[in-house]
């Protein structure tokens, strides 16, 4: 009972240091969530205004093939994303945990300033190089279009929203290559494996964790991506955030927009629900944790 | 032929010459330990050998080919390291396999051959399990078995059996050399534990600050230790700082705070001063006070004596302010000796060593 009681105080008392933070979190995140949520399930009357309660808006979305499609075009874009950014990502972030001093640096400031510059900068940049008049097309005007224009399409919102991410997998997927033992490279190479092949049967197995969570990472964080579809993907390429934000800024119909940002949250949510899983596996005992 | 040769072997880190022109060789069969105090280089002189570290000078021989060009994963050297280094995804079997399954052999020989190695090393019934479900000494086994399973004619030892109790340390030692008797492959053994390296050994290789100081038997390294600080490192010593005076016989004589040592070792080559190695077993101490003065005796006081089990360690001091150790086998019937008694240590000249530095 004693015993209980105080694990229990303890517990509290480790509470007690993050109320503000709980505090704030609870007015910046929880109370418009709420909102949003109470608001999906009113009915659209005209721009502005709502009625009582349905569940017309979500019916609306999960049947209509425009809104589906944008449902669709969101997750696509952001497994595209996670793809690209694992494929990408790794090789540099394998180049941060076991490349030479000067390599490391160079690439940390390569892969971490752009996280420190505004995502509408970034947008803008790429705006630049993809224009049709802009520096791919001019690079590769006499092969024909092919870069060429890449603006308001998948493949240059893909492109950006790559970019942006890029940070989060390398800083996950260099967080475990770290921890992993050099000594099982050499152990490998002593048993007769190549370089080639000790990657695949043992720096490979042993950060996939690592891949798995920096996907699902990016994955969460691209479906609810906004500005850089918004800027390059423009009223052409609209995935799910950009169309939120039309339905709720200019068409003023705020329970279709609400609608589907439960779901995109849903979604995200239930991705880092499996992150988290995860990655608290990768901590404990797991494959990647005992060779630390 | 020597099995392995190393030839001036140099490495240097920066400023740090951490191997300094290390040359010896291993015959075929044999087992060589190598002990040195930490940082000593004897980590980096096996990873030199398994090609991890480039050497900064010398040469490294394999029956007589240098082998520095070939790359690690041909070099055919088997390597135990201190940390085990299983790979913790696969299980007992696919760890012991693996240099195997790189070898693209046959399934079913791969399974055979895993599996008399197991048995081999009593882990049969462990086979499916993941390393971080078996035993510190069990893992040991496994890293020996992924070893030696690809029989290689070399291989190295990295302080194998350092994290392991006393007890399970001795078993496996004994396991350990038989199996190197029983496949007779040529093995380097590094150890920080003066008692294994020389239980092991055919030979034991002295290390200190980076350079090879003494090669030779357990018995030549223990009693005839090239360098005072090898003395102490192979086990417990009395070095005594002796003066050297001229007997009435013509033999010369050593003198240490006033006791007269005699020693079957030529003291030609040594000055006005020697250094004198006494192993404390090689002290006999009996109560009482000498009768009259004699060569290689001293009277002195029992300062302290510690209980080992089978042996106890006596400490004497003697009037002139030395102290000198003495190991008294326990017998059923010793005569009690006390903290403060009078006592007479005696030794024969043969257990006087004259040590160089
Ligand atoms: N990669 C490295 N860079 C710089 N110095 C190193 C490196 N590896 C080893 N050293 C230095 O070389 C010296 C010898 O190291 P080594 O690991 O060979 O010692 P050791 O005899 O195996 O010691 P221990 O008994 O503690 O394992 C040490 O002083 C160490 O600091
Ligand atoms: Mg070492």
């Amino acid at each position: 009972m004693t015993a209980g009681r105080t694990r229990g105080g303890a517990r509290r008392a480790a509470w007690l240091p993050l109320a503000p933070v709980l505090t704030l979190y609870a007015i910046q995140f929880v109370v418009p969530m709420a909102l949003v949520a109470v608001t999906s399930f009113r009915r659209h009357e005209s721009a502005g205004q709502m009625g009582g309660f349905t569940t017309d808006n979500f019916t609306k979305i999960l049947q209509d093939p425009y809104y589906l499609g944008m449902l669709g075009r969101s997750l696509l874009l952001a497994g595209e994303t996670a793809v690209l950014t694992a494929v990408l990502g790794y090789p540099i972030a394998y180049a941060l945990a076991r490349g030479p001093r000067w390599l490391k640096v160079v690439l940390l400031v390569v892969v971490m300033v752009p996280l420190m510059t505004s995502s509408v900068v970034r947008s803008f940049g790429w705006m630049v190089l993809f224009a049709r008049d802009g520096l791919f097309s001019t690079l590769a005007g006499p092969l024909g279009d092919g870069p060429a224009g890449l603006m308001y399409t998948s493949t240059g919102v893909l492109v950006a929203t790559a970019h942006v991410l890029l940070p989060f997998m390398v800083l996950t997927l260099y967080g475990v290559l770290d921890r992993l033992n050099p000594t099982l490279v050499h152990a490998s190479m002593n048993l007769g494996a190549s370089r080639t092949g000790t990657f695949f049967r043992i720096t490979l197995p042993l950060s996939m964790n690592g891949v798995v969570a920096g996907m699902l990472l990016v994955f969460a964080t691209a479906t609810s991506a906004f500005v850089t579809p918004q800027l390059i993907g423009g009223t052409r390429y609209r995935v799910a955030a950009t169309e939120i934000y039309e339905q709720s800024i200019n068409l003023l119909n705020w329970p279709l927009a609400s609608a589907m940002a439960v779901l995109l949250v849903a979604i995200a949510l239930l991705t880092m629900a499996v992150y988290t899983r995860l990655s608290r596996d990768t901590g404990g005992s797991g494959a990647t944790g005992i060779i630390g | 032929m020597a099995e392995l040769e190393l030839v001036g072997l140099s490495k240097r880190y920066g400023r740090d010459l951490v191997l300094d022109d290390v040359s010896l060789s291993v015959q075929e069969g044999e087992l060589v330990t190598v002990l040195g105090q930490s940082g000593s280089g004897k980590t980096t002189m096996l990873r030199s050998i398994a090609g991890f570290v480039t050497p900064s000078g010398g040469d490294i021989l394999v029956h007589g080919r240098s082998v520095l060009n070939a790359p690690i994963n041909q070099r055919g050297i088997g390597i135990v390291f201190q940390n085990y280094a299983l790979f913790p995804h696969l299980t007992v079997r696919q760890n012991v396999g693996y240099g195997l399954r790189v070898r693209r052999l046959p399934r079913h020989e791969i399974r055979e051959r895993v599996d008399r190695e197991l048995e081999r090393v009593l882990l049969s019934a462990y086979a499916d399990r993941k390393p971080a479900q078996l035993s510190g000494g069990q893992q040991q086994r496994v890293a020996v078995a992924r070893a030696l399973v690809l029989r290689p004619r070399i291989v190295l030892f990295d302080e194998p059996f350092s994290n392991l109790d006393a007890m399970l340390r001795e078993s496996l030692r004994r396991e350990l050399r038989d199996l190197q008797k029983r496949l007779r492959f040529t093995a380097m053994f590094v150890t920080h534990d003066q008692r294994e390296a020389m239980a092991l050994a055919d030979r034991v290789a002295v290390m200190r600050g980076g350079r090879l100081v003494q090669m030779g038997a357990p018995t030549d390294v223990y009693e005839r230790p090239a360098h005072r600080a090898i003395a102490e490192l192979l086990g417990r010593a009395n070095l005594l700082d002796c003066q050297t005076a001229a007997g009435e016989d013509g033999r010369a004589l050593l003198r240490w705070h006033g006791h007269t040592l005699r020693t079957d070792d030529d003291l030609g080559a040594a000055g006005d001063g020697a250094c004198v190695l006494l192993r404390p077993e090689h002290v006999a101490v009996r109560p009482g006070a000498p009768d009259a003065p004699a060569p290689n005796q001293l009277g002195g006081v029992l300062s302290s004596v510690e209980y080992h089990g089978p042996s106890r360690l006596a400490v004497i001091s003697e009037p002139g302010g030395g102290t000198l150790l003495a190991d008294l086998r326990s017998g059923p019937a010793d005569p009690y000796l006390a903290p403060g008694d009078p006592v007479t240590a005696s030794w024969p000249s043969a257990a006087v060593r004259v040590i160089d530095a």
